[in-house]
């Protein structure tokens, strides 16, 4: 007994020290180079000769993950490839945490990819370097950027950061199929029409539980910012420095998702959501037709829209009394930012020049399959191959003047929170429309007056 | 063994003797806590007194961040998402752990076989495990349901429903009970069998040896238990961030996800507000301690070590 | 009383109770064997799904209705997870760190706890509570300071912060052995003491010697909380190649859509090490050494 207890155990000892140094050897070479901070490092340590023009190593953390980041990675890969000056050290998967306590614990990397409403609580708080200077002195020409990307790059006016890529939703999504069971031969171009072709697509069974949906105001996720953008309503008004999610318009599209609901059955919808496939999958919904009308980003259904496939793609509604806001959408862009901390401003600087070049974002955008953020890059021909045909539409519908997003300023968060909560109540008629906007008004004034 | 008066002065030569060695004994953790924790929490605790946005110098605001705190109707409901699962769950999973442990710890066929697959769910990481539980959950689609509804049963809408919610994660959080059920199995090794020889000569019945002998002795690891189970539950976290994230909200459906760590975080970390952040973190401080202390007091009558008999 | 007659039915009567006792047995075993199926079979079913889903191709894992059993076998899963991200080199360097925090933990961890629980030296449960009331404060508050102390020990981006706190001993392992050291006899200790001997080699020759389960049982805690931990690889390590395997299963993970069946496949992955580690482990608990059972 104990002879075997020992022998196992000896096993067990040797197969750990074994593990250790291979382990310890193999990751020696990483480890114990990085006693100098990785950020921001300059050249080559130890005793290489120096080239007459030192290059400078400047490190760019972005959000992406191993599977998504091959495009971002070619990028990177040319402008090293295509300079001797500058060496951009990538790194991914980098999410928001990470990038608040390295760049607040003293270790900010050079450049960074983050989501569009970390900009306003991180500028306003210091941490980003404002780009009014740069963009003056190279005279980059802001104004050939997307208005609505460019935007939402601004706090209290100044640009913080460059819209690198947008997502964008301003259209519609519809199962074909379904549309010809039920006889609508184009899809619905007002909201009142949506609605009205909604209810003729929707499907009951015996005991009255829906088993096929015409549309969800809601799915896959409240949209705050989208529903107000389509009824022209907006957040903030600049000349009493108020904020207006109580407005006629915010509320009336609260009012206008609160009416499926309505329609529908609380009960009935939360029962018809638990039974929905799963998105992204051969049981997506909108493929299957559980679900006919769908929000559509231009990152949705990229093969299924194509002419000939089941889904077909169409500029979302807009209301009857409203036709001026027709082309009205969501943009969600992704920033790029130069940390105030940061060692290699100017280089960083360069470097995100050439990630807002026309050809960085012609070819990025085939790569990601995204809408580029330089008006020029939109026109551009590369663009329209073939093989890009899905996203022909949504370039066009990139341009239109009615592209909105929400405003970019400290609270932004606690702001969009806010909204979500209050929207579900409103959804859920707990509170009417007009009480759920007000209430967020209530909660948010105050933060607008002391930050 | 001489006159008093010597012994005194060799009585506190032999306690700073004492000291100086139990000193040595608990030194590293002193250092490590000199090096690594002192810092990092006076900072939080001076933050707590500040308005801090983790990039521009702190403000000092002196006690605002408490007072305004007491009147923010998400830290009562953070509070109380989080106080559900301390109550809901640590009980029972403490004492299914336990039962395992006891079930395992006899002498039965295949045992190693047993006890791995008792183990397995720990070791996948909380992450994927939360993910695959959300798709076992799910109403329509989630074999859960599926297995109820066999034997006639609807299932609720496990995710979806702001009752169900955090019942959800206290069933998920049986199936991954196995590390307590490893330490229960290492305190049962160390009951001496001749405790339990001794009460079946008596003619104790199982039942009444169960009671009387081995609650007694793995009374240590029953105070462990409770006591860090108490403190994570307070502080949960990853598991209620996933199953949020999915419902596309900080808080799930309305809100029934909100626990406090999460809370504390999103101030911290999304709206920037590291003071605010920090003094949650010292109110849930006071919570655990109190709570902690009660269990301790309160330890000295159910919890008998070894060493006194 | 000793006739020969009742000597013989003495000796059936005895054979009826054995055997009564022997059907006792198989019935209590048996049952005993039920309930451990029966629950194991609960324990077991969502990591059986786990891995089965791991051979399924994407749309099998959501066909409605639900398919147990994979049509084909999409091994494929296993290959391109393995390919995605550097498994090997995650691997290693996973080892690395949670080998090395073992060994800092049952150094420091053990030291600790004797002195807590074997010493009464004046003041000791005050240190204790304090001890204590370290693991009470919330992580998220005291990240960043701790970030910054580590910036100022030029540590960031090394495995450092992964590893040093746990030469330091950390009160979670500290409490736990504590209270198994409190569990052994003072007898044992008391004439060792008596004989002269110092602390430390009443702790080194006989409590180590003692405490094998709870040290076992620590190492296996430490290395399984080391090998899961996601936050902290994240927050100091700055070079894709240093990263773990935690760090790793997030690639899978996108932004707009989970790559399920490659999740599964590398998480299965992620578990077979320990798996094979605890198998072996956990032997020690059932020849573990009873205290004064076996004396």
């Amino acid at each position: 007994m104990s002879m075997m207890r020992k022998g196992t155990s000896n096993l067990l000892i040797a197969v750990m020290i074994i593990a250790l140094v291979l382990a310890g050897c193999s990751s020696n070479s990483g480890s114990n180079s990085g006693s100098g901070s990785q950020n921001g490092g300059t050249s080559t340590n130890g005793g290489a000769t120096e080239p007459p023009k030192k290059k400078v190593e400047i490190s760019f953390w972005h959000t992406y993950g191993e599977a998504d980041a091959d495009p971002i990675n070619k990028v990177v890969e040319n402008y090293n490839n295509s300079q001797d000056r500058i060496k951009v050290n990538i790194l991914g998967g980098q999410d928001a945490t990470k990038q608040l306590t390295a760049i607040s614990g003293g270790a900010a990397p050079d450049i960074v990819l983050t989501f569009w409403n970390n900009i306003g609580p991180w500028a306003t708080a210091g941490a980003v370097m404002d780009l009014s200077d740069q963009i003056a002195g190279s005279g980059f020409d802001i104004n050939g950027l997307v208005p609505a990307a460019a935007e939402r790059m601004q706090v209290d006016g100044k640009y913080y950061a460059m819209p690198f890529t947008m997502s964008m939703a301003s259209s519609l999504m519809y199962n074909k199929a379904a549309f010809q069971e039920a006889g609508i031969t184009s899809p619905p171009e007002t909201t009142e029409q949506l609605f009205e072709y909604a209810k003729q697509l929707t499907k009951k069974d015996a005991s009255g539980n829906i088993t096929n949906i015409g549309f969800l105001p809601d799915y896959p996720w409240i949209d705050n910012v989208f529903w107000p953008i389509i009824f022209g309503g907006s957040w903030y008004d600049d000349s009493t420095g108020t904020v207006t999610p109580n407005a006629e318009a915010n509320v009336a599209a609260i009012a206008y998702q609160r009416s499926f609901y309505e329609e529908f059955g609380n009960d009935k919808i939360e029962k018809f959501r638990s039974g929905m496939g799963q998105r992204g999958t051969a049981q997506d919904p909108l493929l299957t037709g559980q679900l006919a009308m769908y929000i559509g980003w231009e990152y949705n259904f990229k093969d299924e829209r194509a002419e000939d496939g089941p889904i077909g793609v169409a500029p979302f509604p807009y209301p009857a009394d409203k036709p001026e806001l027709k082309g009205s959408g969501m943009v969600s862009p992704r920033a790029v930012f130069i940390p105030a901390k940061a060692k290699h401003q100017d280089e960083a600087w360069e470097f995100l020049q050439y990630l807002m070049s026309v050809d960085t974002q012609v070819e990025f955008s085939i790569a990601a399959k995204v809408i580029p953020t330089v008006k020029d890059a939109l026109d551009d021909q590369r663009l329209f191959a073939e093989d890009n045909k899905t996203m022909w539409s949504f370039y066009e519908r990139a341009k239109s003047e009615n592209l909105a997003g929400f405003p970019n300023s400290a609270y932004i968060n606690e702001y969009l929170q806010s909204l979500s909560e209050e929207t579900e109540k409103a959804l859920k008629g707990t509170l009417s429309p007009q009480q759920a906007m007000d209430n967020v008004a209530a909660k948010i004034q105050p933060l607008v007056n002391s930050k | 063994m001489a006159d008093r008066n010597p012994n005194a002065a060799g009585i506190r030569r032999r306690e700073r003797k004492t000291l100086l060695v139990g000193l040595l004994f608990v030194s590293p953790w002193i250092i490590g806590f000199l090096i690594f924790q002192l810092y990092p929490i006076l900072s939080s605790f001076y933050y707590s007194m500040t308005n801090y946005n983790l990039f521009r110098s702190p403000e000092w605001v002196g006690f605002d961040n408490y007072t305004k705190l007491f009147h923010d109707d998400k830290f009562y409901l953070s509070l109380y998402n989080t106080l559900y699962m301390t109550i809901v769950g640590v009980v029972p999973h403490l004492a299914y752990a336990l039962a395992m442990a006891l079930l395992l710890n006899a002498k039965v066929k295949g045992q190693s076989i047993y006890r791995t697959i008792y183990f397995l769910p720990t070791l996948v990481p909380a992450v994927a495990g939360s993910l695959l539980w959300m798709w076992i959950l799910n109403s329509q689609y989630g074999i859960l349901n599926m297995a109820l509804e066999y034997v006639g049963i609807a299932g609720p809408n496990w995710l979806v429903s702001p009752d169900w919610t955090k019942p959800s994660l206290v069933l998920m959080g049986f199936w991954g009970t196995g590390t307590i059920t490893v330490m229960y199995l290492a305190a049962l090794q160390d009951v001496p069998k001749v405790y339990y020889e001794a009460a079946e000569i008596d003619g104790a019945s199982r039942w009444m040896s169960f009671w009387k002998i081995t609650m007694p002795a793995i009374s240590p690891m029953t105070l462990f238990q409770l006591i860090m189970m108490l403190i994570s539950s307070l502080q949960y976290f990853t598991e209620g961030m996933v199953f949020a994230e999915a419902s596309q909200s900080t808080g799930g459906p309305e809100n029934s996800l909100l626990f406090y760590s999460i809370y504390l975080y999103q101030q911290a970390f999304s709206f920037l507000n590291m003071g605010y952040a920090s003094s949650m973190a010292w109110i849930l401080f006071m919570v655990v301690m109190v709570f902690a202390l009660i269990i301790f007091k309160t330890s000295a009558k159910w919890v008998y070590y070894g060493g006194d008999k | 009383m000793m006739n020969s007659g009742s000597a013989v039915s003495d000796n059936l009567l005895l054979k009826r109770n054995k055997q009564k006792r022997a059907v006792k047995k198989a019935v209590k075993s048996s049952l005993k064997h039920a309930v451990l199926i029966a629950v194991g079979f609960t324990f077991l079913v969502p990591f059986a799904y786990l891995l089965l889903t791991s051979v399924k191709s994407i749309d099998e894992i959501f066909q409605i209705p639900f398919v147990w059993w994979p049509e084909t076998f999409y091994w494929e899963n296993y290959a391109n997870a393995f390919q995605t991200i550097p498994f090997l080199r995650y691997t290693l360097n996973t080892l690395f760190v949670c080998l090395l925090a073992v060994l800092g933990e049952l150094i420091s961890a053990p030291l600790v706890a004797y002195g807590l629980a074997r010493i009464p030296f004046k003041g000791r449960n005050v240190l204790f509570m304090i001890i204590m009331a370290t693991v009470m404060l919330p992580a998220q508050s005291t990240m960043i300071p701790l970030y910054v102390v580590f910036n100022k020990l030029d540590m960031v981006n090394t495995y450092w912060p992964l590893v040093l706190p746990a030469y330091f001993g950390a009160a979670y392992y500290i409490f736990l052995l504590r209270q198994f050291f409190m569990g052994i006899p003072y007898e044992i200790t008391e004439s060792a003491k008596i004989d002269g001997a110092s602390e430390f080699r009443i702790y080194w020759q006989m409590i180590l010697p003692l405490s094998k389960p709870a040290l076992v049982t620590v190492g296996l805690l430490v290395f399984l909380f080391s090998w899961k931990d996601y936050q902290t690889p994240l927050i100091y390590l700055n070079e894709p190649a240093k990263w773990t395997l935690s760090i790793g299963l997030k690639a899978f993970i996108g932004e707009y859509e989970v790559s399920w069946g490659m999740l599964m496949a590398a998480a299965a992955m992620f578990t077979i090490p320990i798996i094979i580690l605890y198998f072996f482990v956990q032997k020690v608990f059932i020849e573990g050494i009873s205290m004064t059972g076996s004396k």
